[in-house]
């Protein structure tokens, strides 16, 4: 799951690097500022973009330059980490209650979105993998199947990484895989600094990539499933249609440029540490095997939930993704895999991010201020063809995502999005799928997701060697899925 | 004796409080940050060694304190921005490894943290 929510993302670190570029000046004197002046300016900015939106004399309706000041209000402190960002959710439903775009139940209706109870169904049973150790257990086992080929180890943890965090947090299956990795580089001789770069860099996009294939995969997943739901029918395995391939074809594409960005003079390496921890875990624990037991059937339902609850004459909600999640955490906790104390170390505030995401696309919808900015847009692409309009999506998206919250990123996005959809009369799912699936795509800062800043964080990468590796592997990647997402959603697959 | 301590945040300046009772013993305190909590609260004056520990460099750290004994004292804290993202996960992770290589290590922070 992508957990760039943590509350602490902003564009805040991206801007001083880049300050120091192109404008050293401004960004040395607003460095030298007591901390608290620079948190009040940051705090204050917003807040008057939006008083002075909220007091245009301009042309529009009032309704949809209300929703446009609240939207430019929390665009800007989720961007500038103004306040920690399910803060800033919180301001969500105040803000569109404070200007009558909706009342009280209907601005707090989106924090009780299905995709939201997917997405902690999907965190409780993340807390179960790593609470038994199953998330080493299957990065072990996977990773001592490549025998020691180095181009074979760098695909299976990469492979390890993508699958792991299909389900569960990114930052954590690659707080995982960090160890695993150095421990393996240690042993390469010389070669351990270029091979450690190689394996991190690996484990990063992996996480990233396998966060793509499902909505429990990644909280900008959530976000846009929650909003394109309002406009079309929508389910986990339409997600998976065209999240899964998008993740397999960049996965192998990266899996090659890897190799080549980080070449390293040996070709084998040995995984004897490796088999040996695989060895000293043992069987299966009774707590693996529970969780095992609830997953693979929930796994199951997430796909063919509708059929197999047609098959027994369930009504269709019963075997929705959310439902499903949530009877597979209720079973978690009554069968003792996890306790409530377990569930306490969950990041609940993805859920007021996801929640605020989806009532401020819905107060820019209802309000019509989706469609005016929608407008807008179109009137500056005009004439432009929709693969061309979707190529610069995917671009804007992976720009914003490299410098602020990936979930964030979408929540601004989607919304316009969709409303852009509806002014130029094409299904929504070009435009949101294109947005949502190139925000993961953020490897070419260290700031740009939680997983790059703990990879840099161990000294082995510098800003330098993440940007060279990741731009090379983001351009594909972009093309591939503006390509990818059009074939399907053209013709019909998705 | 030579005692290498690696982190001098929260877990480590208790810890170094404690060794510093003991005249015998000689602490070589190894943390990535310049001002860490033990330095910040004055129980040392200074980083000996500003690394990242990792499983990577460790035995050239080690090389260059030439300790008997190392203890892995990095904590949660340390990982403020991953507190409920990995941090606990990372931290036992990086312990494990480093315990795996032949010199005397005690781990701290994992027991700490509680089982992962």
């Amino acid at each position: 799951m992508a957990d760039d929510s943590d509350g602490r993302w902003s564009i805040t670190g991206s801007i001083r690097v880049i300050g120091e570029e192109i404008a050293p000046t401004f960004f040395k004197f607003f460095a030298k500022l007591p901390k608290l002046a620079q948190r009040s300016i940051k705090l204050i900015i917003p807040f008057l973009f939006m008083l002075v939106i909220t007091i245009l004399p301009v042309d529009l309706d009032s309704q949809i330059k209300y929703a446009l000041a609240v939207f430019v209000c929390i665009s800007m402190l989720w961007t500038f980490g103004s306040l920690p960002l399910p803060v800033t959710a919180l301001l969500v439903p105040v803000l569109l209650t404070f200007y009558g775009i909706f009342p009280t139940a209907e601005a707090l209706m989106p924090f009780a979105n299905p995709v939201v109870y997917l997405l902690m169904g999907g965190l409780i049973m993340a807390e179960a993998f790593r609470k038994h150790g199953l998330d080493r257990r299957l990065a072990y086992a996977i990773v001592s199947k490549s025998e020691g080929n180095l181009h074979l180890t760098l695909l299976t943890l990469m492979v390890v990484s993508a699958v792991l965090s299909m389900w569960i947090s990114n930052t954590a299956t690659v707080a995982l895989l960090i160890p695993v990795v150095l421990g393996i580089a240690s042993r390469a001789g010389e070669d351990k600094g270029r091979l450690s770069m190689q394996f991190l860099m690996g484990i990063g996009v992996g996480a990233a990539i396998g966060g793509m294939a499902t909505i429990t995969g990644s909280a900008p997943n959530a976000v846009a499933s929650g909003l394109l739901a309002n406009e079309t029918p929508w389910t986990f395995i339409d997600w998976m249609k065209l999240g899964l391939p998008a993740s397999i074809v960049i996965l192998i594409i990266s899996w090659q440029i890897l190799i080549r960005a980080f070449p390293v003079g040996i070709s084998f390496l040995e995984l004897g540490a490796i088999k040996k921890e695989l060895e000293s875990m043992g069987p299966l624990r009774m707590g693996e095997k529970k969780t095992l037991f609830i997953f693979l059937p929930t796994v199951a339902l997430w796909i063919a939930g509708a059929d197999i609850g047609a098959l027994f004459g369930f009504p269709a909600s019963f075997m929705s993704a959310a439902i499903v999640a949530l009877s597979a955490s209720v079973l978690l906790f009554a069968t003792r895999t996890l306790d409530w104390q377990d569930a306490r170390t969950i990041s609940w505030e993805i859920f007021l991010i996801v929640g605020a995401g989806l009532a401020l696309g819905e107060g820019l919808d209802a309000s019509g201020a989706a469609d005016w900015i929608a407008g807008q847009l179109v009137s500056l692409t005009g004439g432009l063809s929709l693969i061309i309009i979707m190529l610069i999506v995917s671009l804007i998206s992976v720009l914003l995502s490299n410098l602020m919250s990936n979930t964030a990123t979408a929540a601004i996005l989607v919304p316009i999005l969709i409303g852009m959809s509806s002014t130029l009369m094409i299904d929504p799912k070009f435009l949101v799928l294109v947005c949502a699936l190139s925000v993961s795509v953020s490897f070419i800062t260290p700031i740009g997701t939680p997983p790059f800043t703990l990879i840099f964080s161990t000294g082995v990468l510098s800003r330098e060697n993440i940007a060279r590796g990741g731009l090379r592997i983001t351009l594909p990647a972009v093309l591939i899925i503006t390509v990818l997402t059009y074939l399907l959603v053209e013709f019909g697959l998705v | 004796m030579k005692v290498m301590v690696v982190g001098a945040g929260a877990i480590g300046t208790e810890i170094i409080k404690q060794m510093h009772k003991n005249p015998r013993i000689e602490v070589i305190v190894v943390d990535p940050k310049d001002k860490p909590k033990a330095v910040a609260e004055g129980v040392i004056q200074k980083v000996d060694i500003r690394k990242h520990v990792t499983p990577l460099n460790f035995e050239e750290v080690v090389k260059e304190a030439d300790p008997e004994l190392v203890i892995i004292a990095r904590t949660i804290e340390d990982w403020e921005q991953f507190d409920n993202l990995g941090g606990a996960q990372y931290i036992i992770g990086m312990e494990r490894e480093l315990t795996k290589f032949d010199i005397p290590v005690i781990p701290v922070s994992s027991q700490m943290l509680g089982p992962c």
